[in-house]
């Protein structure tokens, strides 16, 4: 499940940086492609940086149909989150901001596939088959702030969640 | 590497089908050949001519029809040999975009160019006696038509037939691509217009210089011919009924997900009644529901496979499965 994992953070890395190399931050005076796989930070990071995508691994399952015999087929919950206030001080177009996130992200998950390889080694591994992942389904919109909502503007910070599945054949032999 | 890798490539995945049509030479009956060894792994958004990409494709079934029998011999009557009594192999989907391929394959007869009408004309079920086209002049492309000061007679965003005037031949007509077949030239009233009303050599004006008409995408039929002339076109439009049969080459890609690609080819397809259709029609359109009471719709088409000599073994067939395994993937 590992090599999935790591199959995908990297595929969508380096798509967003063909479709946005200017997506990027600064995290302890380093610079890097904003986004991230939350379970690969230091513990001591920041809680989210704004304007980046954070990536948070769910259950996985057998996938109905596909259960029986050798060649069996799992489903990998993500969760992809970001939130921005913005790119000015009054934070009147953190809308367009979110916008924009919405827009890239959808952008970097397609085509939904990508080769599952072998990172732990370099150069990488061909693993022999591909993951492939379902549409992202963009939740509603949260306000960083219940009292900012309250006040009627919607917050001064957005943030989303979208929820896929990956899809991939485990490195276990069930046969 | 273990097996288990190997053989969970074997396992195709595909999320849609996406359909690719050419035209059959119909004064010969040759079909536009899909060759797996040079074409296979084309770039589904870039196909290899002559294929056109008619987008992806929903409710794509492969019916075969092919029956086989026995001969029974002996005493008990026991199936000594095989054979094939029946050749047949029907193809339904939805086309979920619409344009005028899709539509003359969806529709099967004459497709019809809507042409601009004279405002003085006669009122048609196809429309009118059209304005007069503008003539091609030489250097034209599939791209960039040649029309000098006819130019101001188009505007950015028109639709256009470019073809030649109907001169009373009989046969296939249409640069290219047939659009009909005419029997005779009183049939079609002697109209000039004729087959630039059932041309495939359309396209959108995208932009114009000073004395052409640079082409949204290029003209189906290619480079207009010497004498073509220029019509805007208002709709496109066909008719339930009449005696003609489109026939068109196919290849459909199963979009790899995971696993191989899988191709389906099929080299003469015409326009049938759907398979489950016989007795009780069907519909022509399908209603795809977005949200109540918003859809969208999809033209349903239904195709028979056409026989076809494979010149590798003289066998008849009438349509082609190609794999193309993934890298690595085990082969058996």
């Amino acid at each position: 499940m590992q090599f999935t994992k790591d199959s995908f953070y990297l595929a969508l890395r380096e798509r967003m940086m063909a479709l946005n190399p200017q997506r990027r931050v600064m995290v302890d005076g380093v610079s890097r492609a904003a986004i991230f796989a939350s379970e690969n930070e230091p513990v001591s990071a920041k809680a989210i940086e704004e304007d980046s995508f954070y990536l948070r691994w769910g259950a996985s399952r057998a996938a109905a149909k596909h259960v029986g015999g050798s060649r069996r087929l799992r489903a990998l919950e993500c969760v992809i989150t970001y939130r921005t206030r913005g790119t000015c001080e009054s934070a009147v177009d953190r809308g367009r901001a979110i916008g924009a996130l919405d827009n890239e992200l959808l952008n970097i998950c397609h085509p939904g596939r990508s080769r599952k390889r072998d990172f732990t080694q370099s150069p990488s591994v061909d693993l022999a088959s591909d993951i492939f992942w379902s549409e992202p389904e963009l939740a509603e919109l949260e306000t960083g702030d219940a009292s900012d909502s309250a006040a009627g503007c919607g917050g001064a910070i957005l943030q989303r969640s979208a929820r896929l599945t990956l899809y991939f054949f485990p490195e276990v032999d069930f046969s | 590497m273990s097996q288990s890798r190997t053989r969970a490539a074997m396992v195709p995945v595909t999320r849609r089908v996406r359909a690719y049509f050419a035209a059959v030479d119909r004064a010969t009956e040759s079909p536009a050949i899909f060759d797996p060894a040079k074409m296979g792994l084309f770039e589904l958004e870039a196909p290899p001519p002559p294929w056109i990409d008619l987008g992806w494709v929903d409710n794509f079934d492969r019916i075969s029809g092919t029956m086989t029998e026995c001969m029974r011999t002996g005493p008990a009557s026991g199936a000594s040999v095989q054979f094939r009594a029946s050749l047949d192999a029907r193809v339904e989907f939805d086309f979920r975009e619409w344009g005028k391929l899709q539509m003359a394959l969806a529709g099967g007869v004459q497709h019809m160019n809507v042409l601009a009408a004279d405002p003085n004309a006669d009122p048609e079920p196809l429309g009118g006696s059209p304005l007069l086209g503008v003539a091609v002049l030489p250097g034209s492309t599939a791209t960039e038509i040649q029309v000098g000061a006819g130019v101001n007679a188009f505007a950015i965003g028109d639709m256009v037939a470019v073809d030649v005037d109907y001169a009373q031949q009989t046969g296939y007509v249409g640069a290219g691509i047939p659009g009909a077949f005419v029997r005779s030239a009183a049939d079609v009233l002697m109209d000039p217009n004729y087959i630039r009303r059932v041309t495939f050599n359309v396209g959108r004006v995208a932009g114009a210089t000073s004395s052409s008409l640079l082409m949204e995408q290029p003209l189906l039929g290619g480079a207009p011919a010497q004498d073509a002339l220029v019509q805007k076109v208002i709709a496109f439009a066909d008719r339930e009924g009449g005696s003609f049969f489109q026939e068109w080459s196919a290849v459909f890609v199963l979009e790899e997900q995971s696993g191989g690609r899988v191709c389906f080819y099929y080299p003469r397809l015409s326009p049938s009644t759907p398979a489950a259709a016989a007795a009780s029609g069907y519909q022509r359109e399908r209603r795809i529901e977005i949200a109540e009471p918003i859809a969208a719709v999809a033209l349903h088409a239904a195709f028979v496979a056409l026989p076809h000599k494979d010149h590798n073994d003289g066998e008849i067939t009438v349509c082609y499965r190609s794999y193309f395994p993934s890298s690595a993937a085990a082969l058996y």
